[in-house]
């Protein structure tokens, strides 16, 4: 209870706004208006498939600042903007179109091959995300800006994904089908360009939460002990209890290969689940790991009923493209090869022949 | 009269065991008092068998490997294994397919024994591919259910497969999986689930029994008491097997320390294997 | 307002939405494919893999008479499950278009590979279709909801 106490009261210091991202519940108002349903063991039933999808992004663009909540118009711009990108994805192309006319440049430096996307292979939701019915700007709200504070001074982010293609080792996690990219499972649980889809299933001493992205599953141990072994299991080790209507998990020993922005070593986050709709459930997070960052960061957002079940990700039985990832490394490298040979060979055919040799 | 308390003692205990094998004969009529959730027995826990179902499912004596190859004598461990020595070897067990033989038509023993002589290259184990059902209830590594009133969930530890029973008939799943489709419902106190949508690519064991996707698994679930299920699989696939058969086994609730599922993320112990000769500098 | 939020980042291969690791979106395309090789192709479709991370259609191209077997690699199939989309969305035998990237390595084996951003039917349509949304209107923009 302390740590929660102290947790609230950090949230609070920390925000500017009036409402803070990390409350100890929901607003009162959402509060009054609904009254969360319990299961058969008499707990707050979080059950059902959820999903995060969303336009707006865990950290929040600088032009807005300090404003959390986005205005009708800006919302309109957003999700009107989505919608015709999906409608001009999924018009018919002209047969007579060639591949000279796929795009070059699509932004941010990418180009060719990068532009390999279109509207089919992603599903990142078509709405920006409601917090009680506000728009928001961002998923993150503590610092004030909506930005992942500065690291602590000394503080080197681990030198991950070098050497790119030389090893499966060298890969992303996701590209190895060991866990999702970013942070699907977390914990914080952060949603991606598709498949943004969970499911919560509850016994008496388990939370079960059933990741889409490379079917994780998290599995919160209700009123356990951390474990002090100092083993770093993936996604770390959640312990959990209920506190009125509200599912609390805490989480420490994470492992250094899902580092959240570089924090890891004594990172710990702190979740809550409330149901707020039969269609919604509020998720509001907090991280600290004092070595990393001077003050926790913390934020929230809703899940809503997810369209449909949870599908089968197997991802590593079908993976053809970390070996296609891997071959075209050496690919290039065989062309880079032949290329600088070629061009030594031309060199020495064009020297000429009272040039000195040196040996 | 120590000996006389000795069988005092001994007549309370034939007593006491006569009495536990009648309550086993009338809780063999009636339901075992189970934990229940929902109006159903509450299957929560963490589960495995203590059998040797996972090396092969018929009825088998220990031998040297899972691969074998010709020996100027008898059949020796095939090369790749030898170094792992009796570690590599295969425990017997008496099995767990009913009436100790798999039917399957002579195409299908064909293509069984000749994935037995090219086991190492062939079992998705090896390549930590998803198990499939029914085999992922009965690998070594345990299986989590996490069940409510209304929802069954199965976490296994090997390679994290999952499967959320659906107690509302989708119809046909949308396309095949590696471990299927499954869909639940109560009679009594038995939960019977019905698994469709399997891809081809998994297998029964380590001893190259397989299917086709057009395998049906129908399962039956039944608490025999706290801590222990009658597991049940009736398996239907013409394309393979002559008749519809059946396997049983027992799960064993595991207790204390040893009920904690663990994480088993086995992509990454074959990543060597599977992908060696890509690296820029390939082992030697 | 462009490319600030996510899927206008995912188009352009989203290294925007990422805390921490970098998030190297998707089985990186830069990687995998040549984007000098842009590639169009027509053929039959032989087999398509509904499998993750990325669905691969199979396809049959006939150049002058010579057959050579692709493999077309497609977004997830769990996108499109939700979409409606299921095996008998693609049949064996319809002929498709494919407009994409032809991967690097291109030894052929067992099949030439390429990307296939771009998957039509001969009329132009496509084959596989962008999601309209999964929240809405469950997405707490309808007051009504709560």
């Amino acid at each position: 209870m302390n740590t929660i106490k102290l947790i609230a009261c950090a949230a609070l210091a920390a925000a500017t706004a009036a409402t803070s991202a990390y409350a100890a519940a929901p607003t009162a108002a959402a509060a009054a208006a609904y009254k969360a349903p319990t299961n058969a063991y008499g707990q707050p039933d979080l059950e059902g498939t959820w999903t995060n999808a969303s336009l707006t992004t865990f950290e929040r663009s600088k032009e807005f600042g300090t404003h959390k909540a986005l205005t009708d118009a800006e919302v309109k711009k957003i999700e009107g903007e989505d919608a015709k990108m999906v409608a001009e994805g999924n018009a018919p192309t002209d047969p007579n179109v060639k591949t000279t006319d796929l795009p070059h440049e699509c932004g941010r430096g990418f180009s060719g091959a990068g532009c390999g996307y279109n509207v089919a292979w992603i599903d990142p939701g078509s709405t920006v995300m409601r917090v009680n019915g506000e728009p928001r700007s961002s998923f993150l709200t503590e610092p004030a800006d909506g930005r992942l504070p500065p690291l602590k001074a000394g503080v080197v982010l681990p030198a991950m994904y070098q050497h790119r293609g030389e090893n499966p080792e060298n890969m992303t996690l996701a590209e190895r089908c060991l866990t999702s990219f970013g942070y699907s499972a977390g914990p914080i649980m952060l949603p991606l360009l598709y498949n943004n889809n969970y499911e919560i299933a509850q016994s008496k001493d388990t939370v079960a939460i059933v990741v889409e992205m490379v079917h994780d599953v998290r599995m919160i141990h209700i009123g356990a002990k951390h474990r002090s072994d100092g083993e770093r299991p993936w996604m770390g080790d959640s312990i959990g209890w209920y506190e009125g209507p509200t599912l609390v998990v805490e989480t420490t020993n994470f492992p250094e290969a899902t580092a959240l922005h570089g924090a890891w070593k004594e990172l710990k986050v702190t979740e809550r689940f409330t149901r707020v709709g039969p269609r919604r459930v509020l998720y509001q997070f907090k991280a600290e790991d004092p070595s990393v960052w001077d003050k926790p960061i913390a934020g929230e957002y809703e899940f809503s009923a997810s369209k449909g079940r949870i599908f089968e990700y197997a991802c590593h039985e079908g993976n053809y493209a970390l070996e296609g990832i891997l071959s075209g490394a050496r690919a290039d490298e065989a062309t880079a090869a032949e290329k600088a040979k070629a061009a030594a060979a031309n060199k020495t055919a064009a020297a000429p022949v009272t040039g000195t040799k040196k040996q | 009269m120590a000996s006389e308390g000795k069988f005092l003692h001994k007549s309370k205990m034939i007593i006491g065991l006569a009495a536990v094998w009648a309550l086993g004969l009338a809780q063999s009529h009636a339901a075992p008092a189970v934990d229940r959730i929902g109006g159903h027995p509450n299957f929560s826990g963490v589960w495995s068998v203590m059998n040797t179902a996972n090396w092969d499912i018929e009825p088998h004596l220990a031998r040297a490997a899972l691969e074998l190859r010709p020996g100027p004598v008898v059949p020796v461990p095939a090369k790749a294994i030898l170094a792992l020595g009796a570690v590599g070897s295969v425990p017997a067990g008496m099995g767990v397919v009913e009436g100790g033989k798999i039917p399957y038509t002579a195409a299908a023993l064909a293509k069984k024994l000749d994935n037995q002589k090219n086991y190492l290259e062939r079992d998705p184990e090896v390549k930590c591919d998803l198990p499939g059902v029914p085999r992922a209830n009965y690998m070594p590594l345990p299986l989590q259910i996490v069940q409510s009133g209304k929802t069954f969930l199965m976490s296994y530890e090997y390679a994290g497969a999952v499967r959320d029973v659906l107690f509302k008939d989708p119809g046909p799943a949308p396309i095949d999986s590696w471990m299927g489709q499954s869909v639940g419902k109560w009679e009594g106190d038995t939960l019977v689930i019905t698994v469709t949508g399997q891809n081809d690519n998994t297998w029964f064991d380590r001893a190259g029994n397989f299917h086709s996707a057009d395998m049906k698994v129908v399962e039956r679930w039944t608490m025999t008491s706290e801590n222990t299920i009658r597991y049940e699989a009736q398996i239907t696939d013409p394309a393979t097997f002559t008749k519809p058969w059946k396997m049983s086994m027992i799960l064993y609730r595991r207790l204390g320390e040893d009920a904690r599922l663990q994480q088993f993320k086995c992509v990454e112990f074959v990543e060597e294997l599977m992908y060696g000769d890509l690296r820029k500098e390939p082992l030697k | 307002m462009k490319l600030r939020f996510v899927r206008a980042v995912g188009l352009g291969l989203a290294a925007a939405f990422c805390i921490g690791a970098p998030v190297l979106a998707h089985h990186a395309f830069q990687a995998e494919f040549d984007g000098n090789s842009p590639i169009m192709l027509q053929g039959k479709v032989t087999k398509v893999e509904w499998i993750n991370p990325h669905t691969w259609v199979h396809m049959d191209v006939v150049t002058d008479g010579v057959s050579q077997e692709w493999m077309i690699e497609a977004g997830t199939p769990n996108t499109l499950l939700r979409e409606g989309i299921n095996r008998d969305t693609l049949k064996t035998g319809e002929t498709i278009i494919v407009r994409g990237y032809r991967a690097k390595d291109v030894r052929c084996r067992p099949a030439c590979k390429a990307n296939g951003r771009d998957v039509t039917f001969l009329d132009g349509h496509k084959v596989f279709m962008g999601s309209s949304g999964t929240g809405a209107p469950k997405d707490g923009s309808d007051p009504n909801e709560k």
